[in-house]
């Protein structure tokens, strides 16, 4: 899962930032509304986390401008908590809204909640074949028995999961699992793909010479 | 226990309504009067009027025996109502010295063709009008047929004198009674239910008209009233909705010159006043209360970041650091708001000495040197003595700021010019910076607190606290002196202050 974090305040975006990396999602980075905003329309997000109050163009604009081209999920970061402001954001199109000061697990908490209510998904657990994944706990079970993943894998898993019954292509997975200062290679995504195949059966993923992968939920 | 009500407008209504009905009133009763007055002048006229045809006659039938009836001597008290008066007009004797053919001339005349005393008699009960007649003695020598019975002439007594004309008005009755000591009593009586019945039409319809002039006056003065009262509703009504909460009402003005708009107007001034400064509160609340948030915010997402899990010392170390640095921030932001609370409340004190204010710059340019210099931006000093009386400390605050400032505002490698001389008993400061300047609306806002021209500009480092201006226009003002801001985007900015130098 890709993520930007749009804020000004060094120290707050990076560990905002650093929180979400450590929950093995893949975090860009930007200081200010305009590049914030340059950085949401050229990739796809998964979800942006987006501060109001910033230098060259604020939050509402960043998200009036998104709007108009993109329905990427939107949490809104401000140190503004009147119930107007909330509402304001949440009628701009905003997904979510979040106070400053905020505690670190209520945003993630959050940013998993608004990419689950996009992806369809209302609870954290869902079983695809005999593999289930909760994103809260982080877990991957196949059947009944917990089995131990890596971040990257868990992070793949969980796209995977979500774009279930989809063809994922190799660019759509390399643009939502690696960030933009992420130096992998892009065959690292195979060594991925074959540990979860070993981890959780061949037909866990399946491959489509020349598209990409699927997880077919049945 | 009020008897009048409360309301302004009632109490005015109804002191009116009293002025009004009282004028009323006594229009309309003293036209009643005089109606009255003119009707019954008129009747007595015609009652008089016999009296020219009856007399002739009368001394023709002088001779003829008193007729059988008699009526009792008058009641003392029958005098009630009767109304004596010297006979001035032409009574019976007057009449002959009246105008008109003389009363030989006239004897004649009535002997001659005139109709006899029976048939005068008879024409006047046509005219509803009664005679009768009683002698020295009360007895009645003749009496019309329609005379009511039980009359009686006037008291004892009144005969003695020479001839008297009295009238009354008693029992339904208006008459002339001429009494003369040869001639005895005579009298002429009319009854006055006809005059009444008009008199009391005539009442009815001015108690109509009374009450439609007061009716009138009533809607008229309680619309009028009504709107020369409007602007006081209007005001009761902005500053109750005022009093709600709603600081943006204001009262709707419809007449300029009167009193109440003119109280309108100083009312609406003082509404903006107390608007514009709660809306100062609430901004600088919300904006101080914003400016603590994201420090707060910055140690709360560092410190649980930090203990989210087992990191290395020097993750610790970074986190501490990063909370050090906040915590700082915050010291810097909560001394810049009480200074400026000081200021507000009227507490902020100077402790001024004897000073030069050339050592003192000086002393501030050694300070910020480091800075600049980190930087590469290059100080110049054009400084004269300027000696005063000033509080250091706090000038020292003032000029570390603008110095900063405009090192913090500086291009990289830029310079820095400040200026100090004496001109006409003042010391004036310059401080010129080679940075990106400000536009029109930044210079507008750039001594407000909290406001920051751009925050990009200050990306290298940590942003300031949007106080320091504030304060510093604060000391310059508090040593009686001022502060202006002279700039252009892509020109620099050039500080200026201006201090008494005492």
């Amino acid at each position: 899962m890709r993520v930007l974090v749009v804020e000004d305040q060094d120290d707050l975006r990076e560990v905002v930032a650093e929180t979400l990396r450590e929950e093995s999602f893949a975090v860009d980075e930007s200081a200010d509304g305009e590049e914030g905003l340059y950085k949401a329309l050229n990739w796809d997000y998964d979800i942006v986390v987006l501060d109001v109050m910033m230098p060259v163009m604020d939050g509402w604009e960043v998200l009036e401008k998104l709007r108009r081209e993109k329905q990427t999920p939107v949490l809104m970061l401000t140190a503004l908590d009147q119930v107007r402001d909330k509402v304001k954001g949440l009628n701009h199109g905003a997904d979510d809204y979040l106070a400053k000061p905020f505690d670190l697990t209520e945003l993630v908490a959050r940013v998993r909640a608004v990419m689950r209510r996009k992806g369809g998904d209302h609870r954290p657990e869902v079983t695809v074949g005999n593999v289930t994944i909760n994103t809260t706990a982080k877990t991957l079970r196949l059947g009944d028995k917990e089995v131990e993943v890596t971040a990257r894998e868990f992070a793949m898993a969980e796209l995977m999961i979500k774009h279930r019954d989809e063809v994922v292509t190799r660019d759509f997975l390399y643009d939502h699992l690696f960030d933009e200062n992420d130096e992998s290679m892009s065959n690292m995504l195979d060594v991925y793909v074959y540990k979860l195949r070993q981890k959780f059966g061949k037909n866990f993923i399946k491959t489509r010479r020349g598209q990409g992968y699927i997880v077919e939920s049945i | 226990m009020r008897i009048f009500p409360q309301s302004i407008r009632w109490r005015i209504q109804l002191w009116y309504l009293l002025l009004l009905a009282g004028i009323i009133a006594a229009l309309l009763v003293a036209f009643y009067r005089n109606q009255r007055e003119i009707k019954y002048q008129v009747l007595d006229r015609e009652l008089n009027n016999p009296i020219t045809r009856l007399l002739p006659r009368m001394e023709r039938r002088r001779e003829l025996p008193p007729r059988n009836r008699r009526l009792p001597r008058p009641d003392p008290l029958d005098g009630m109502g009767v109304d004596f008066e010297a006979q001035s007009g032409p009574g019976p004797e007057g009449g002959r010295r009246g105008p008109g053919p003389g009363p030989g001339d006239r004897r004649d005349e009535l002997e001659d063709r005139g109709p006899t005393l029976d048939e005068v008699i008879g024409e006047l009960a046509e005219e509803n009008i009664f005679v009768i007649h009683w002698d020295r003695e009360g007895d009645v020598r003749f009496a019309s047929e329609n005379a009511p019975e039980g009359l009686s002439p006037l008291p004892d007594g009144v005969l003695g004198g020479g001839d008297r004309v009295s009238k009354r008005t008693r029992q339904g009755y208006r008459e002339v009674i001429h009494a003369s000591p040869n001639r005895g009593f005579l009298l002429i009586g009319t009854s006055i239910e006809p005059i009444e019945t008009e008199l009391s039409k005539l009442e009815k319809k001015l108690a109509g008209i009374g009450l439609l002039i007061v009716g009138g006056g009533f809607l008229v003065g309680w619309l009028l009233i009504g709107r020369s009262l409007k602007p006081i509703e209007a005001i009761s009504d902005a500053a109750h909705r005022i009093a709600e909460g709603d600081l943006s009402q204001r009262i709707a003005i419809s007449e300029n010159g009167s009193e109440l708009g003119q109280l309108s107007s100083v009312l609406n001034e003082t509404f903006d006043k107390l608007e514009t400064s709660f809306e100062h509160q609430v901004r600088f609340t919300a904006d101080a209360s914003h400016e603590m948030r994201t420090p707060i915010a910055v140690i709360l997402a560092k410190s649980q970041f930090a203990l989210s899990r087992e990191r290395s010392v020097e993750k610790y170390q970074e986190a501490l650091q990063t909370c050090m640095d906040s915590a700082q921030h915050m010291r810097t932001l909560t001394d810049g708001l009480l200074e400026l609370s000081k200021v507000d409340s009227g507490e902020f004190d100077l402790r001024p000495e004897r000073g030069n204010f050339e050592d003192l710059t000086r002393e501030v340019v050694k300070m910020i040197e480091p800075l600049a210099d980190e930087r590469g931006i290059k100080i110049r000093c054009d400084l004269e003595s300027v000696k005063s009386e000033f509080d250091s400390q706090k000038m020292r605050q003032a000029l570390l700021n603008l110095l900063s400032n405009a090192v913090k505002y500086n291009r990289e490698g830029g310079a820095i010019l400040v200026g100090l001389k004496k001109e006409e008993g003042k010391a004036h400061w310059s401080v010129s910076d080679t940075g990106n300047g400000m536009d029109a609306e930044a210079i507008e806002h750039v001594f407000e607190r909290f406001y920051r021209v751009d925050k990009a500009r200050t990306r290298s480092g940590r942003s300031g606290t949007g106080l320091g201006l504030p304060i510093t226009k604060a000391i310059v003002e508090a040593h009686g002196g001022m502060i202006s801001v002279e700039s252009a985007v892509g020109q620099g900015t050039v500080f200026r202050v201006i201090l008494p130098a005492k």
